[in-house]
């Protein structure tokens, strides 16, 4: 499904010259639970990026489904993103004077869905996540758990593919990151792929495969 | 483009965040209101040759302006009278006169003003003026209303005759003219009433003999002569032969051609601006950095939800034309603001001046403005990584 060949990413300035990825090559098929762990500046966000449609790499080949998008701009990649990737944040990344029930709704009214078609979806999710009765609420009157499942539905609304969560449990304690894993777990058991960046051995420990990367490269890529 | 969702996104954007969007249009507003005072002081020193241009059919003429005398003296009006006979002598047709005349007079209880525009009918066709079709067929041009003073035709029927007892003259209506028609009263462009619309106005097209029993065009302050160059004949030629006769009839009088004129008024024009250029550029960047920075800091705010909204999949070119449409709403705001605050203060021709000249001009370059502000706030804070700016808003 994803298929990187020998993907590099340089970030280039007037005095700097950064080598975030180097020669990654790493396939990622339908269905698996992946955890891409490393150290602040190993590359991993710089990955889950590139996977993610919002930057493309400096060299290599990139191929999505049966498409090559090495080649596609970053202009153009957003419908790819669109109709795709869900994303989830350590930081949820929720619109704060929106409430629960207008940030989950968001991709679809991105995509053009009938507001009353994206509600009835959004109101599903969100009894999913068992935070249906939070809908009227704001971001700041939830916790960091509700938030996380707030960013999650969101993710998932517009039904894409592959989820993609940048530490989603670094800002929240122990037996919320169990649940929040819990519900990953679920996710990816309903066919979808997903792949989680994260430093917390415990957190990689539940995914079915790990990839570690230290200083730009793969350095492990086993099955758990 | 996503146009339903960035219409509504923006749209919401700026219910959320009232006081913003209110401070950002009072800076546009108030930029836009200096940039009106400017721009406008611009329009006007150009207005008079531009709208001359306009009001007649032909330029090849010489002006006089006869001027009244220093002090009261029978004998100077005694040769404004010969004067103007020789004129008629020398140059005939060619040779045209004209005179306003507001008569305040009071009818039931209220004081009403007529404007009576007195012309030759050798100079009637020199100014560009048309009539409603249903009287165009009429050949003797005696009586024409303004389009506002139309109703008395229903009145004074066309067709009608007048009768002056005291003068013994004796006019017949006609009909009237079309909206807007102009007169230029005379041509020192600078005159507050160079350019009259004829709205409110009778023109009545008089004979010699109407001019000679009317003391009043030699005494008046607004007379003025018109004389149509022959073909062929050099403006400066036919200026020289006015000067002399003036001279020889002991007559002070402004004699220009057009050209004259419109070098007199583009030099006026220079020195103004020698005078007004510094300030316009400095009022131009004021209001550009003005409402630029009220931008940039309005984009700030929201660049948290603009990353969001890439990341599901709204467009770059979406979010950028969600700004536009933002700004644009606050700058229809701000142009109502100031654009009316200005014409508020100004009077029925400056009016007219401001809505002609400055309106469009200003209007199109505000829109063009606020593209290019939106542009250079959305690229500085889309340059970084969307990432970065999600990363860095709070937890």
């Amino acid at each position: 499904m994803i298929q990187l060949e020998n993907i590099s990413k340089v970030y280039e300035g007037d005095t700097y010259k950064i080598q975030a990825l180097q020669d990654i090559t790493l396939t990622i098929e339908k269905g698996e639970f992946v955890s891409i762990m490393g150290r602040s500046g190993s590359g991993k966000t710089t990955l889950l990026n590139i996977i993610g449609f919002l930057d493309t790499a400096t060299s290599g080949f990139f191929k999505f489904g049966e498409k090559d998008v090495s080649h596609i701009s970053s202009k153009k990649l957003w419908k790819f993103r669109r109709e795709n990737i869900g994303f989830v944040f350590q930081n949820f990344a929720l619109i704060d004077h929106n409430t629960v029930l207008e940030n989950v709704v968001l991709p679809l009214q991105a995509m053009n869905v009938s507001g009353k078609e994206a509600l009835k979806k959004a109101n599903i999710l969100l009894e999913r996540m068992g935070i249906a009765d939070m809908k009227h609420k704001y971001p700041i009157q939830i916790s960091g758990g509700q938030k996380q499942r707030v960013a999650i539905a969101r993710a998932l609304v517009a039904n894409p593919p592959i989820i993609l969560a940048d530490e989603p449990t670094g800002a929240l304690d122990v037996g919320t990151a169990e649940e929040i894993m819990q519900i990953f777990r679920e996710i990816n058991e309903q066919g979808k792929t997903v792949v989680i960046v994260t430093h917390d051995d415990k957190i990689a420990a539940k995914t079915k495969r790990l990839i570690r990367l230290e200083t730009a490269k793969i350095v492990e890529d086993k099955k758990l | 483009m996503q146009i339903r969702f960035l219409l509504r996104k923006a749209t919401e954007y700026v219910f959320r965040r009232k006081l913003n969007f209110l401070l950002t249009t009072l800076v546009i507003a108030t930029a836009l209101y200096m940039l009106c005072n400017v721009f406008f002081m611009s329009a006007k020193s150009t207005y008079y040759i531009y709208e001359t241009k306009q009001v007649f059919s032909d330029t090849d003429f010489v002006n006089l302006n006869i001027l009244m005398a220093e002090q009261d003296s029978a004998g100077y009006y005694d040769n404004v009278e010969w004067f103007i006979h020789k004129l008629d002598e020398e140059y005939g047709e060619n040779a045209g006169k004209y005179m306003f005349l507001p008569v305040n007079y009071i009818q039931d209880g209220m004081e009403k003003r007529e404007n009576t525009l007195y012309i030759d009918d050798d100079l009637f066709n020199l100014c560009r003026v048309s009539f409603h079709e249903e009287i165009n067929h009429a050949d003797d041009k005696n009586m024409l209303y303004g389009y506002v003073c139309k109703d008395k035709l229903g009145d004074i029927p066309v067709g009608t005759i007048l009768e002056n007892a005291n003068l013994g003259t004796k006019t017949m209506v006609v009909g009237y003219f079309e909206k807007g028609e102009k007169w230029s009263s005379n041509l020192l462009f600078h005159s507050q009433e160079a350019v009259v619309c004829l709205d409110d106005y009778i023109v009545s097209v008089m004979d010699e003999a109407y001019f000679e029993a009317s003391s009043m065009f030699y005494t008046n302050v607004y007379n003025s002569v018109y004389v149509r160059l022959t073909q062929g004949e050099h403006a400066e030629t036919l200026k020289k032969e006015i000067k002399k006769l003036a001279n020889e009839c002991g007559i002070k009088c402004y004699v220009n051609t057009m050209d004259d004129l419109v070098a007199e008024q583009k030099k006026e024009n220079a020195d103004l601006w020698r005078a007004i250029g510094i300030m316009l550029c400095f009022a131009v960047f004021v209001a550009m950095i003005g409402v630029g920075a009220a931008f940039l800091s309005d984009v700030l705010c929201w660049q948290k939800e603009l990353a969001i909204m890439h990341v599901y999949g709204v467009s770059e070119g979406s979010l950028f034309w969600m700004i536009v449409f933002e700004n644009l709403l606050k700058a229809i705001l701000g142009v109502s603001i100031a654009f009316s605050l200005f014409a508020h203060s100004l009077n029925q021709e400056d009016k007219m001046i401001y809505l002609q000249r400055v309106v469009p001009k200003l209007f199109i370059g505000v829109v063009l403005f606020i593209i290019c502000a939106s542009y250079i706030a959305f690229r500085t804070i889309w340059h970084r990584r969307v990432m970065t700016i999600i990363g860095e808003a709070r937890l």
